[in-house]
């Protein structure tokens, strides 16, 4: 048999502990909630999903990111296990999403035989990124109030905004990485601040703005925010210049004043987010059980199966890692964050040795949705800032959120295949 | 033994097990982070050659790795980046194989370490020789460049040509497309874009200055062909190819 590199070990090894893991976890919840013994393969196959496409991205080539796929298994396990006491149909539904998000992954990373390739679908994706939101805003299905499912009547239903994510990754990341230099040195000097000329931004500018207008449009602010966080984000990396974040962070205090005033349901979660006591039964209500069940799992939690959090709306989705802290305490909530971290801080350093430009800027876009969505719906379950309807990435139950992430870690994977320094072998 | 007890010890388990799980992966990070960080040390007297972005002008040979294209990116872009870790490890054989191969292409003046190390079937950079590389070279030299008539760098030489991409930044520091070692010249010293093709000299807010054809650049001024950019001690002669 051929000798395994070791870093192909590596991953092996974590994933096979990760197996172990929320197979164990899975035998618990068994127990708990008297399912019999067998039930306990149902979270297996979530890691099975994940450990056999990490087996496919190797058949061609090995040379990729080790450490991304065993963090992520970690992640989706702990999501199903914590989703599959909540509902079961979501549950057996969202096993399907995670083995078709893998396959998705697969497929994305053999699809792309260069990432670099990309770069010049960044038009494409743009305009893509725009007709979708478009589309969903004239011809959108309201579900629970937001207009942000897109329906083929009889073939799908998806949420548009989350795609619209990764289109926006790579139409930022192939614009800016053609004129970063531009960007940084051509500037004239506007009320004692240094901004770049129109000609070098205004597509990029026009096109965020669009967008921007389209999501408030739709009420649906949670993407917004992730629109523009990401926006900002890139142009600092591409450019290095500060006072672009100080501008921005100027635009979103004013834009989240002009929003307060302008969307009741803007209002309302700012209120909330002061003091829910004022109305604890309504409008308060979510915020509210979300910090009961996190007072509820106390230090290390109630345990899998005992406190299910069948009190808190939007378990499922939004709130799931409400659900998670009630079973596993603060030990378990900390542990979670520190895998969100661990697979920002890893996507970043895709993007930080990175050889190319634009795979550099990708993966830095890519990274920056995940990391930044990851601290804005946890962020509004703790109370730390006010609380935003958006899923958190590979454990909120979502089909599309699901298959997106998956096909948004293809990419950086890909990124890592094509754009990372190799080594040579000896 | 109670369902309670076994959920309790199962959790603990689990708990533990996540955490060891998070330990295990921060120990491989940091111990790939180390292993990179060793190598790079090692690699550290090959980095020299890294901004190796000039072409060799005629009758000079260098043993250098030059680029040519690289100037178009930033540092650490992709031939840059990938050249030391190419030339590195083999560096006594890349020595001794680029010199003999650089003083046969004489006076033809092609950089001649662009040959890459022999036994290097990973690496993807260095391009293997093709037979319309030299073709290439001469549609380089017509595209758009500098002419370095006056050098007061360390590698750049009288006579060498540096292309010029959509954006080429010059100054002392390592992160200019175009570095130079003259200490009269800023860190930050000048940019040269094109813009609605009109090719631009911009002055970053230079300490000495930049002078076209002798007048000191205000802010920015349009290039034209043979225009003389001087900066610090080096004179460029901008030619529109």
């Amino acid at each position: 048999m051929k000798e395994i590199p070791e870093d192909r070990r590596t991953e092996l090894i974590l994933l096979l502990f990760a197996t172990l893991l929320i197979g164990g976890g899975g035998v618990l919840v068994c127990i708990g909630m008297g399912w019999p013994l067998l039930s306990a393969l149902r979270p297996l196959t979530v890691i099975g999903a994940i450990l056999a496409g990490a087996l496919m991205l190797d058949l061609a080539d090995s040379h990729r990111d080790r450490w991304l796929l065993p963090i992520v298994s970690v992640i989706a396990g702990t999501g199903y296990l914590l989703l599959s006491q909540l509902d079961e149909t979501s549950a057996s539904r969202q096993l399907i999403w995670i083995l078709m998000g893998s396959g998705v992954m697969v497929a994305t990373y053999y699809l792309i035989e260069d990432i670099r390739d990309l770069a010049r679908l960044k038009y494409t994706a743009g305009v893509l990124g725009i007709a979708l939101v478009g589309l969903t805003l004239a011809f959108g299905v309201e579900v629970g109030g937001a207009k942000i499912w897109l329906e083929i009547p009889g073939l799908i239903r998806f949420q548009p905004t989350e795609i619209v994510k990764i289109l926006m990754c790579i139409f930022l990341a192939g614009f800016i990485a053609e004129r970063s230099e531009l960007m940084r040195e051509d500037t004239r000097q506007v009320a004692g601040m240094r901004l770049p000329r129109l000609r070098h931004v205004g597509p990029l500018v026009l096109m965020v703005l669009f967008s921007l207008a389209i999501f408030v449009g739709q009420r649906d602010l949670g993407p917004a925010v992730l629109i523009f966080g990401l926006f900002v984000t890139m142009v600092y990396i591409a450019t290095g210049r500060k006072s672009y974040v100080g501008l921005a962070s100027i635009l979103f205090a004013g834009g989240g004043v002009g929003a307060y005033y302008a969307f009741p349901h803007v209002a309302t979660r700012f209120d909330m987010w002061l003091n829910p006591w004022t109305e604890p039964t309504e409008r308060g209500y979510q915020i509210l059980q979300a910090l009961f069940a996190l007072a509820e799992g106390g230090l290390v939690g109630r345990g899998f199966a005992i406190g299910v959090g069948s009190t808190i709306p939007a378990a499922t989705t939004d709130l799931i890692f409400a659900v998670g802290a009630q079973q596993l305490g603060l030990a378990g909530a900390v542990v979670i964050l520190i895998l969100y971290a661990l697979a920002t801080h890893l996507s970043f350093s895709i993007a930080w040795r990175s050889t190319d430009s634009f795979g550099a800027l990708l993966a830095a876009g890519l990274a920056t949705v995940f990391g930044l969505q990851t601290l804005v719906i946890i962020g509004g379950v703790t109370k730390l800032i006010p609380l935003t309807g958006i899923t958190l990435p590979f454990m909120s139950y979502g089909g599309t959120s699901m298959i997106v992430n998956f096909i948004a870690l293809g990419l950086l994977l890909a990124v890592s295949r094509d754009c990372l320094p190799r080594r040579r072998q000896r | 033994m109670d369902l309670t007890i076994v959920l309790t010890i199962g959790k603990y388990a689990l708990l533990a097990g996540i955490y060891a799980f998070v330990l295990l992966v921060f120990r491989g990070i940091i111990g790939h982070l180390v292993a990179e960080a060793r190598r790079e040390r090692s690699e550290a007297p090959a980095r020299r050659s890294r901004r190796a972005v000039v072409q060799a002008g005629p009758g000079r040979d260098r043993p250098q790795p030059a680029k040519p294209r690289a100037v178009s990116e930033k540092a650490p872009s992709a031939p840059a980046e990938a050249a030391p870790g190419a030339s590195s490890l083999t560096e006594p054989a890349a020595r001794a194989t680029s010199a003999p191969a650089a003083s046969l292409s004489g006076p033809s003046g092609r950089p001649g370490p662009e040959m890459p190390a022999p036994p290097a079937p990973d690496v993807p950079v260095a391009p293997a020789p093709e037979p319309d590389k030299v073709r290439e070279d001469e549609a380089e030299r017509r595209a758009p460049h500098l002419y370095v008539v006056e050098s007061g760098d360390e590698e750049l030489t009288d006579g060498d040509t540096v292309p010029l991409s959509a954006a080429v930044t010059i100054g002392r520091s390592e992160e200019n497309s175009l570095c130079l070692t003259d200490r009269f010249v800023s860190s930050r010293h000048a940019l040269i874009c094109l813009r609605d093709g009109r090719r631009l000299l911009l002055d970053r807010g230079s300490t000495n200055g930049t002078f076209v054809n002798g007048e000191r650049v205000d802010e920015e001024v349009e290039l034209e062909d043979g225009d003389r950019i001087a900066l610090g001690n080096t004179v460029f002669q901008y030619r529109a190819g």
